[in-house]
């Protein structure tokens, strides 16, 4: 009898252990799943902000060589004829437009021979460089740099989505400078176009004697000039450093590019 | 009814976005019409204008109009119209393969990153020949030949395959990481015309702007057989799977030896010794990294696993746009 109660315990405990055992097991198991599913997760979703973070950079060179192919050449045209109207740069025209120097002047050359070179079909890792010079190509390739990554064999999948969450906040900031950058070249563009057609209008009706332009034929006029300075800075505003990090110098330029398309859209009546 | 169009032209210049009812920018900056959204005739020669001034001419104005008539007799043509539309519309099933196997370099870097633990301990000294021979086994058998030891590179193999190709499919958020969200964007389009065009024969009909809105993703319950695929055959089954493809334990060790020397004279036993395991461990690795390919090329079907999850969708879509259809009876 004692014998028979001490196997039907034995049995029974071994039940118990084993049930215990493939409890803890599946607990085990359920635990590993859900760890190495977090930093799946985390990896997949790091890599989507990679790729949109490569989009929206792409999207800033995009938006810088639409202007520099489409925009600008018109404008080359319309500012041989300006120059040779010879207006003469007046204080009382609009004192918050910055004139133009000859280093100003320059730039817009700049811009222009570039997009002769891009027109004459010039590669597309040679027009990357041109554009490097201005700031932009260097993000495709610093985009790259910025992957850390979760590659580690999760064992620590806390640490690794924590990881990948930082990573994510770096990129998030790379794209909204990027964002912001593209939001100002559109802008700018929009109204050069639209400066630069009402400058071609008063041109085709006054030709090149000055004594035919009124005050306001010259204020479209020097407003176009103006605006070409401001989108030849603004090309030149880059995303990231040498070194792959945000520029904080291109936040200075971002905002004073803000303040100027305000003021501009403000003016916009006058064009 | 006029809409926007966009061709494949598009640089992304931006100069068409001060349209904002009527164009926005997609993720790769290029623009595209806000479908469903009828030119207004007060806004016809703005548009006209941009269009026109679009520098790479991808800009177009394209003429939809579903009915000639008017009254009843024009909202039952564009009941039918709708009717024909949604029996026309289907779900793109998936072709067996289509998202191919696992990253081979990842899943052999996984089965070797067990040879590290076994190379470690299992070559440590020991005072005798026996010994480092039977630790040598013994750290075998524990950190790679076991199924504890392997389970969790299947286990992560699997999650990550999941996550990797899957996940669009579990994914129930309205949003471009979903399968089912160009679904909605094909239903949202078709809403929007067709409720533009009944405004325009009815002005006064008493359909709200709420009835173009859509909105149909799988249910949570539905997407977890797909979200758990990793689960679907069963941990054992797979395990058993995997088992099967790895040879006899004596197999892998066959090229196990012992080196070292003895201490003392030549009575003395202690010493010091160290197993090798020759191209055994690796071997195993290898074995093991072919046994996971295997289970995706042989045994598991993931394509299989979506496409029974797409036709549930498809007649779920499906009934959602009927139920819109049958509202429109409300104005005959």
């Amino acid at each position: 009898m004692l014998t028979e109660i001490l196997v039907t315990g034995m049995v029974i405990k071994g039940i118990r252990d084993i049930n215990t055992s493939c409890n803890l097991d599946e607990e085990a198991r359920q635990k590993y799943m859900k760890a190495f599913k977090r930093s799946a997760e985390a990896e997949n979703a790091l890599e989507k902000k990679r790729e949109k973070l490569e989009k929206r950079l792409k999207n800033v060179i995009r938006k810088k060589e639409a202007i520099i192919e489409y925009t600008v050449p018109e404008f080359s045209e319309v500012y041989g004829v300006i120059q040779k109207v010879n207006i003469k740069n007046t204080n009382n025209t609009n004192n918050n437009l910055p004139i133009l120097t000859i280093s100003d002047i320059q730039e817009i050359n700049n811009l222009n021979s570039m997009s002769i070179s891009l027109t004459k079909g010039v590669s597309d890792m040679a027009a990357l460089g041109e554009l490097l010079l201005y700031g932009s190509g260097a993000m495709v390739k610093d985009s790259e740099r910025y992957l850390s990554a979760a590659r580690s064999q999760n064992r620590m999948a806390n640490v690794a989505c924590e990881q990948a969450k930082n990573m994510e906040t770096v990129l998030d900031a790379i794209i909204s400078r990027a964002d912001r950058i593209a939001n100002l070249l559109v802008g700018l563009n929009q109204l050069f176009t639209l400066s630069i057609e009402e400058a071609k209008r008063i041109i085709s009706n006054n030709g090149t004697d000055v004594q035919q332009y009124n005050d306001y034929d010259k204020h479209v006029l020097m407003t176009c000039v103006n605006i070409a300075k401001a989108v030849a800075d603004s090309i030149k505003i880059p995303v990231l450093d040498k070194n792959g990090k945000v520029a904080k110098e291109a936040l200075c330029m971002i905002k004073t590019g803000e303040v100027y398309l305000s003021k501009l859209k403000e003016l916009n009546q006058f064009l | 009814m006029q809409y926007i169009k966009v061709n494949e032209r598009c640089n992304g210049c931006g100069l068409c976005f001060q349209l904002n009812m009527y164009i926005q920018e997609n993720d790769d900056g290029n623009a595209e019409p806000i479908y469903g959204v009828a030119i207004k005739n007060v806004d016809k020669e703005r548009v006209k204008k941009v269009v026109s001034s679009c520098p790479t001419k991808a800009l177009l104005i394209e003429n939809k109009q579903i009915t000639t008539k008017k009254g009843h007799e024009g909202i039952r043509e564009i009941i039918d119209d709708l009717n024909l539309w949604i029996e026309k519309q289907s779900v793109t099933m998936l072709d067996r393969g289509v998202f191919g196997p696992p990253d081979k370099e990842e899943v052999e870097s996984l089965a070797r990153s067990l040879s590290n633990e076994c190379m470690y301990r299992g070559t440590r000294r020991q005072t005798s020949e026996s010994k480092a021979r039977s630790n040598a086994k013994e750290c075998f058998e524990r950190y790679c030949y076991s199924e504890n030891a392997w389970r969790n590179v299947v286990r992560k193999v699997l999650v990550d395959y999941t996550v990797k190709h899957m996940k669009p499919y579990y994914t129930r958020e309205d949003s471009n990481e979903s399968a089912y969200y160009i679904y909605n964007i094909s239903a949202r389009k078709k809403l929007g015309e067709t409720y533009e065009e009944i405004k325009n024969i009815l002005p006064d009909n008493e359909l709200t702007k709420e009835w173009q809105e859509f909105s149909c993703y799988p249910d949570k319950y539905i997407v977890q057989s797909v979200e758990d695929f990793n689960f679907w055959k069963g941990d054992v089954s797979v395990m058993s799977e995997v088992k099967g493809w790895l040879s006899d334990k004596s197999y892998y060790l066959s090229d196990l030896e012992v080196d070292g020397y003895s201490d003392g004279g030549f009575f003395s036993r202690k010493g010091t010794y160290w197993a090798f395991y020759g191209s055994g461990v690796d071997e195993f690795c290898t074995d093991l990294a072919d046994a996971i390919m295997s289970l995706f090329k042989y045994d598991l079907e993931p394509e299989e696993k979506v496409n029974s999850l797409l036709k549930i969708y498809e007649t779920q879509f499906k009934n959602e746009l009927q139920k819109k259809a049958k509202e429109l009876e409300r104005l005959l």
